[in-house]
């Protein structure tokens, strides 16, 4: 069991098999390796992925596809190497957001996805280098291309 | 910060596993050679610097935030039991 402070989820008792192991941390976070994905029913489908190193640190994530439907990571020998895929199908994609006030300047970072092996418990961000997947797409936008808004 | 200074052709070797080879030298311009195994990932160091820039600025996302976009999505439709 893993026990954190979360600054914007307060005490919070993990099970160890919940426990994300990001065995670089992600760029800028490198002292963070472990991390939780936490539903939250306030922002779903958008999700929490909290820091166990650092309660100050959380991120809100999201499926990409739900913000972008035709959204594809081609994974080659150094993606799946990271997290330890024997296959690439079962990988979990997660995307990091940007959050603003302004709804429209929320933004998502497909160009450097979450990639995580449910399976083994490791993640990784991976830096795409070949797409013109954009670091800042913005979020209301592509909800609106993908008909998920009112 | 570690400096070395190398000639066309000559390895730096780090770590026992990473290998640099410097394989051109041309003008402003390197060419660079990296032998490293897969799971290590090898970035230009301005990519991976726009990358911890957004993660930083992402790691200061509050939920009050999201909640505009939230509202503006279709609710999903209700599960049944069974």
């Amino acid at each position: 069991m893993r026990r954190i402070r979360s600054n914007q989820l307060g005490d919070i008792a993990v099970a160890d098999e919940a426990v994300i192991h990001f065995l670089e941390g992600i760029p800028g976070f490198e002292e963070c390796h472990d991390f939780v994905l936490i539903e939250d029913e306030e922002i779903t489908p958008f999700r929490w992925l909290q820091s166990l190193d650092d309660g100050a640190i959380a991120f809100i994530v999201v499926d990409p596809v739900i913000i972008f439907p035709g959204y594809q990571v081609k994974l080659g020998p150094a993606e799946t190497a990271a997290i330890r895929l024997t296959d690439a199908k079962r990988a979990q994609v997660q995307v990091i957001l940007t959050i603003s006030e302004d709804p429209e300047k929320t933004t998502a970072n497909l160009q450097g996805p979450l990639l995580i092996n449910a399976e083994k418990n490791l993640g990784c961000q991976v830096l795409l280098t070949r797409s013109l997947y954009e670091t800042r797409y913005p979020v209301m936008q592509g909800l609106a291309a993908a008909g998920r808004t009112r | 910060m570690l400096i070395l200074t190398r000639k066309s052709g000559q390895t730096i070797v780090i770590g026992g596993g990473v290998q640099i080879k410097i394989l051109e030298i041309r003008g402003k311009q390197v060419r660079i050679g990296i032998d490293a195994a897969p799971e290590v990932a090898v970035y230009r160091g301005e990519l991976f610097e726009l990358m911890q820039e957004e993660n930083r600025r992402a790691a200061k996302s509050q939920k009050s935030g999201l909640a505009g976009l939230v509202q503006s999505m279709k609710p999903r439709g209700k599960k049944t039991d069974g």
